[in-house]
């Protein structure tokens, strides 16, 4: 039904914020800060699955399972949004991220999850 | 009669995005009955909080419709669209994306009006590639348009965002839940 992405083939390797070279299709997550889960345990702000639908209106453009027709850019500003929400019980660190940390810390768009859906095969299951 | 920049809006419509988030489809009606340029900042999110900036840069697009239109949509954790009206314009503005959040339950969404606006060191203007002026009379849809460029600095740095005598503008969307 799926067929991983191999990222290593292709020239540009990961890219850039906003400039990834997949193709239509091709589903990958964006991951949140590591710590969320430990922050907001049980939060829905985790990461996004998200398919890519192309480029419309000049950007790439995502549709998650609840972030619809949204750029990258959009769903790292939301995955940093709800991770900064107030945890009160919470004392690790950091307590406030930026999309820099974010990415350094190894959230955002996760390269390796690239999965190439098979129409044909999906449609055959129903 | 006002010389005072005005602001008016509508919700068209609300779209379910991954909770606590719901999209809302807005029109708005932007004055500047003035004699001076004013900027236009429309919030992209509802927050009980006034909150213009911090940005990480921008992305800038000419709409489509009657009249020119350069829209900016400076992307951040205090993001905003923004639009420089000449003294004496009037535009109007459909179907733009303003996130609402139903752990806040505001809606009032308030746009800022300022003489001048400075985005990190940088004038508004100079993060576009294009005039940024609007048309006197214009009217378009925020969702049709011929993307232009974009400039977000390498490190997505945090900009701050500075205003000259800004003045708000409050327009009340009505409850999410409606």
């Amino acid at each position: 039904m799926a067929k991983a992405t191999d990222f290593s083939s292709r020239p540009g390797a990961a890219g850039t914020i906003g400039h990834r070279p997949v193709k239509v299709g091709e589903w990958f997550y964006f991951k949140n800060h590591p710590q969320y889960p430990s922050k907001h345990p049980g939060g829905s702000w985790q990461g996004e699955n998200a398919i890519y639908l192309g480029v419309s209106g000049g950007q790439q453009k995502w549709s998650g399972f609840g972030a619809d027709d949204v750029t990258e850019r959009y769903m790292l500003n939301k995955l940093v949004q709800f991770y900064n929400r107030p945890a009160p019980s919470w004392h690790c660190t950091p307590q406030r991220i930026t999309i820099d940390t974010l990415i350094a810390d190894g959230g955002g768009f996760q390269a390796t999850t690239g999965k190439q859906l098979n129409i044909s095969e999906v449609q055959a299951l129903k | 009669m006002s010389f005072t920049p005005s602001a008016s809006a509508r919700r068209r419509a609300a779209v379910d995005m991954r909770p606590p988030l719901v999209r809302l489809m807005v029109d708005l009606r932007l004055s500047n009955p003035g004699d001076a340029r004013r900027w236009f900042l429309v919030p992209d999110a509802i927050s009980s909080a006034v909150q213009v900036g911090p940005v990480n840069g921008a992305s800038v697009t000419e709409l489509v419709g009657s009249g020119r239109v350069p829209l900016a949509h400076f992307e951040g954790q205090g993001g905003f669209f923004a639009l420089l009206l000449e003294g004496g314009a009037s535009v109007r503005l459909r179907d733009v994306s303003v996130d609402s959040d139903f752990e806040e339950p505001s809606h009032v969404l308030t746009i800022v009006a300022a003489a001048a606006v400075v985005v990190g060191d940088r004038p508004a203007a100079a993060w576009y590639d294009v005039d940024p002026v609007c048309d006197a009379e214009a009217n378009a849809s925020a969702a049709d348009g011929r993307f232009v460029g974009e400039r977000y600095p390498e490190d997505n740095p945090e900009l701050e965002v500075g205003l000259q005598d800004a003045l708000e503008l409050t327009v009340d969307l009505g409850a999410t839940g409606d």
